[in-house]
């Protein structure tokens, strides 16, 4: 079977799913609310677009877009971890590695659309408060792109927990634990040192004036994202399986 | 078979659901954040800090933590299909309330060792003036009545959903608008059951613009918020326990 099989596979198995709503619904309810904020304090927040974009994304990249990746992945591996799906999953004839990056990377796909639609409110809500597309922050590709890597490093470690822990809800909080962590390291100074802050490092939420050391950055992400797929391969090479 | 005897045949069947470690891994979380922020703090106002940063704290953990929770009580019957077979034992209202007090028992837990943890840390501080032990006392009450609507609302939403995507999902709302609502005024906050974290607060904090100077100062408690609180939990368990009590299995 080739790669591309199971990256068709995967794809499959989000037919007729509940799972993208997660991601519009909040992304909804952070524009909402953080426009209002925004339109309540126009006294004391005179950056503008800077502004808006913290309202609108500090509190969703440190504590909701981990815990919606960690929907997502929760619900990626439910499937396999009903109907005796392990099983079937051993013994296909395909290298376990390719089964993981197939769902790390429809996973990825995902938050890719989801930041998409962030940006978008993000325009959407400006241009509705009348602020000037001129004064439009040059850097707001690199917020976006930048914030995806990290959520390729949150999804990657929310894989591993997923697969590894066999409850939906379980591997759901501990993102949420992990995200508000990372928070507090980050103020600290160590976001860069925990894969769960690695969203806030990239989207600069708090300080959008901060300089972040770009090659640093995606190597840290490269870094956190090869270890959690290398522990899940390892693991589940050493384990037995015991299909539920 | 009594009430209490469905009560713990919950416990019985929440074993190994590891509810006691998910409830572990929340107040160790708790607790590292408490003694990150308390220890920065003026000792003479430690207290009222303390009365104000929990319930704070906790708009923002608990609603999602308490999703999981439900989550996991209903877990085992999803699992293994077997609404239809517990229902030719026991009335599904029976169910519900064995588990609406299964989850009451985990939430209290919950709450009471928060307390313990922040009044311990509390002492650890040396915080200054008089121990507020009636304020501690209303403060844990509050966060259990908020933290039981919520339960409520999971527990209803768990046990309708086989697949628990949307009742998580609105556990990671309620996390999100628990914490965004409390820089909305009160009558805001009165409007969704995750704003009543804020409504119940007993310490209150005035932000003056010109001089970006912050205040807190003791509330009283706001007992027409308490009231609202009660016909929210009332309306949320009578909609949940008859729609689950007439669902087809």
């Amino acid at each position: 079977m080739t790669f591309q099989r199971v990256l068709r596979a995967e794809r499959i198995k989000f037919h007729r799913s509940p799972v993208f709503l997660a991601f519009v619904v909040l992304t909804l309810l952070a524009t909402f609310l953080g426009t209002a904020n925004y339109q309540f304090n126009l006294e004391i927040l005179k950056l503008g677009w800077y502004d808006l974009w913290s309202q609108h994304t500090l509190f969703a990249c440190s504590f909701f877009l981990p815990a919606e990746l960690g929907v997502l992945c929760a619900w990626q591996w439910r499937l396999e971890h009903t109907d005796h799906c392990w099983n079937r999953l051993m013994t296909t004839p395909l290298p376990f590695a390719a089964l993981y990056l197939a769902k790390l990377f429809w996973a990825g796909v995902l938050a890719l659309a989801a930041l998409l639609f962030t940006g978008v409110c993000y325009l959407a809500a400006g241009v509705l408060v009348g602020l000037p597309l001129g004064g439009l922050p040059p850097q707001l590709a690199e917020w976006l792109l930048c914030a995806w890597a990290g959520c390729l490093v949150v999804c990657a470690w929310q894989e591993l927990l997923a697969m590894l822990l066999r409850s939906f809800a379980l591997p759901v909080a501990i993102s949420l634990v992990c995200g508000v962590a990372g928070l507090l390291l980050m103020a600290n100074g160590y976001g860069m040192a925990w894969p769960w802050a690695m969203i806030s490092v990239g989207m600069r939420a708090s300080d959008p004036f901060r300089t972040v050391n770009i090659p640093q950055f995606l190597g840290m992400c490269a870094v956190f994202s090869v270890i959690p797929t290398m522990l899940a391969v390892a693991l589940v090479q050493r384990k037995d399986i015991c299909a539920e | 078979m009594s009430g209490l005897k469905f009560v713990r045949l919950e416990f019985f069947k929440s074993r190994r659901q590891h509810i006691f470690l998910l409830q572990a891994g929340l107040l160790s979380f708790l607790l590292i954040y408490f003694s990150a922020t308390f220890s920065r703090k003026n000792a003479g106002t430690g207290w009222m800090d303390l009365v104000y940063t929990v319930p704070l704290i906790d708009s923002l953990v608990f609603p999602l933590g308490i999703a999981a929770i439900a989550s996991r009580l209903c877990e085992a019957e999803h699992k293994g299909s077997t609404y239809k077979l517990l229902e030719t034992m026991m009335p599904p209202c029976r169910l519900f309330d064995a588990k609406l007090a299964c989850g009451a028992v985990h939430v209290g837990v919950l709450c009471l060792l928060q307390t313990a943890l922040a009044c311990a840390l509390g002492a650890a501080q040396q915080f200054d003036g008089p121990f507020p032990a009636g304020r501690l006392l209303a403060m844990t009450g509050a966060v259990f009545a908020v933290s039981m609507l919520l339960f409520s609302l999971q527990l209803g939403l768990s046990l309708l959903l086989a697949n628990q995507i949307i009742p998580l999902t609105v556990g990671v709302a309620g996390s999100f608008l628990g914490l965004f609502i409390m820089v909305f005024p009160q009558i805001v906050q009165r409007f969704l059951p995750w704003g009543y974290y804020g409504v119940l607060m007993l310490v209150r904090m005035e932000w003056e613009p010109a001089t970006q100077h912050t205040q807190f100062f003791w509330a009283d408690f706001d007992w027409f918020g308490l009231a609202l609180l009660g016909v929210w939990l009332a309306v949320s368990l009578a909609v949940f326990r008859t729609a689950f009590a007439r669902r087809e299995v």
